[in-house]
């Protein structure tokens, strides 16, 4: 029997982590989530943290309608602190997403919103990314490529995603897929992969946020399943598995020698999203 | 062979940097952005530790570095020299430090050749699977004495693994020998064809160098050097400091996490 969880409640996944959890519904909600999060084997193997970052919060408004943000960010590994970038990108997406914010915007103004945001993030979220010490005792030839990485900044790309009162409103931006998919598991929105776009501490976006929002009722009427997952994941068509099937996957891509930091995240919808229901 | 294997801390690169050492290397007539002029192995000496920190850079997670690359560092005028005493890993290459290099007397290049396919014959049985493809980097300034190295570097060339042969990149620094004038070497588009060089000795680097593989070639643009071709071999040949810098950089785009 899959386990049942709180109305409303918050789960972060980071660093060093590992967990793969079975469909888990919600009571009262009229859907149920199962999710994903292994770091690579280089992680684990050298004990160093994971560089994805997942964060799932749902629960109500105050109007009494249901509603979900989630945030998955992959950091840049090559950056400076990759994983602290997502952590904090991840952190600030929910935060931002959570409130009324992006309530009743389109998807232009929710993606020109978004980046004037992120470009104008405050200095006390941004400033303890860069003040990220490097350590004193470290060869000369690290602490100049720690130096020349923090130059660039910490990066990471991301997804959020945010669901209340019969709409849908999602921002990605990097080499993470996100899918929203109707009952027969056909596409109604599916995420291009971009490799070139993320977000850095140091120069804001580079390369492009792509938005969108679902939010007429004769769409949401057939969105049963959103799924979102970090590349390490790679292109595998995932929904259809069942949860061990799904397991057994993500442990043997996790088991390969070049394995990435996976994480994944599926939604499932019960009911028609398009007439909100009152908790 | 694809190419694809990524260099982690249990599939490292393999890479081999053959340098030539001899007397010319003394000759300060390498030209730098900012209009002064270098000698050719402080360039080569300055290069390395670039290289040395980007390999560094890219095998850092958090605060530490991952062995994802392992490196041989000969030297060589008329003899060889194992400059790091063995290959070493990336970390253990960082706290060694890039070492100085003064300039000797000849220049035995088919010696160093003999010396990297020694390493190669009995590192490549013992490669860990799915590893990425060696590279052999070579820098020289001049016409080599005693033997044709061309076939070892053909027999290194030949060498397979898995992910595919050995790559074998090539540096010549000079004066500029290519029947092309390159105002920016950042937009260089790279050599196709032995007609776009008019030095003999060149040409003859141009056969010992191999094609760089589509899938590095995503990696080196991403460096920003967004022009160069899908054919072109791993040869750059020049006496403009950002020439060279950029073939250091090539010699690190091997794919990793």
């Amino acid at each position: 029997m899959a386990p049942s969880t709180a109305l409303t409640d918050t789960i972060k996944f980071r660093q060093s982590h590992l967990d793969v959890r079975p469909w888990t519904d919600l009571p009262s909600m009229y859907w149920r989530y199962r999710l994903g999060y292994v770091p690579s084997t280089e992680s684990l193997t050298t004990q160093q943290n994971g560089q994805d970052y997942l964060e799932l919060r749902f629960g109500v408004d105050s109007k009494r309608h249901p509603k979900f943000v989630f945030a998955i960010c992959d950091g840049v590994g090559s950056s400076y602190r990759g994983d602290v970038a997502a952590r904090t990108m991840g952190d600030w997406l929910c935060n931002t997403m959570w409130g009324k914010w992006g309530d009743t915007i389109s998807a232009v103004q929710l993606g020109d919103n978004l980046w004037k945001r992120l470009k104008e993030m405050p200095p006390e979220v941004v400033n303890p990314i860069d003040d990220e010490p490097i350590p004193d005792d470290i060869p000369s030839l690290m602490r100049s490529a720690l130096n020349r990485q923090r130059e660039v900044g910490s990066q990471t790309m991301f997804i959020g995603g945010r669901m209340t009162q019969g709409k849908l409103s999602f921002a990605s931006c990097g080499d993470l897929r996100l899918s929203v998919l109707d009952g027969d598991f056909n596409s109604l929105y599916t995420y291009r992969p971009d490799t070139d776009s993320r977000w850095s501490s140091k120069r804001g976006v580079i390369g492009e946020i792509v938005p969108h929002v679902i939010d007429d009722p004769e769409t949401m009427n057939r969105v049963r399943h959103i799924i979102a997952h970090s590349d390490g994941l790679k292109d595998a068509e995932l929904w259809w598995l069942s949860d061990a099937e799904l397991q057994e996957h993500i442990e043997m891509l996790q088991k390969r020698e070049d394995s990435d930091d996976i994480t994944y995240i599926q939604i499932e919808f019960t009911n028609d999203l398009g007439q909100p229901q009152l908790l | 062979m694809s190419y694809t294997a990524a260099a982690t801390s249990k599939t490292p690169a393999l890479i081999i940097y053959l340098l030539d050492v001899s007397g010319s290397m003394g000759t300060p007539d390498i030209v730098m952005p900012e209009g002064n002029r270098t000698s050719r192995i402080e360039l080569v000496s300055k290069c390395l530790e670039d290289v040395a920190i980007s390999m560094v850079a890219r095998s850092t997670r958090g605060t530490s570095i991952q062995p994802r690359y392992r490196i041989a560092l000969l030297a060589y005028s008329g003899q060889v020299w194992d400059v790091l005493g063995g290959i070493k890993t990336v970390d253990e290459f960082a706290q060694q430090g890039v070492p100085n290099l003064s300039p000797q007397n000849m220049t035995n290049t088919e010696s160093a050749f003999l010396e990297a396919e020694r390493i190669l014959l009995a590192e490549i049985p013992n490669l860990p699977p799915n590893s990425p493809a060696p590279m052999v980097c070579h820098l020289t300034d001049g016409e080599y004495n005693g033997g044709d190295p061309g076939p070892v570097a053909q027999r290194i060339m030949n060498m397979s693994t898995p992910d595919g042969n050995v790559l074998v990149e090539n540096i010549y620094i000079g004066p500029n020998p290519l029947g092309q004038t390159v105002a920016d070497p950042t937009s260089w588009t790279g050599l196709t064809s032995e007609s776009e060089i008019s030095n003999q000795f060149v040409k003859e680097l141009f056969r010992m160098s191999s094609v760089l593989p589509p899938n590095y070639v995503g990696i080196f643009r991403e460096f920003g050097y967004h022009n160069w071709r899908d054919e072109a071999r791993m040869l750059f040949a020049g006496n403009d400091s950002k020439m060279i810098e950029m073939a250091y950089v090539m010699s690190g785009v091997t794919p990793t996490r």
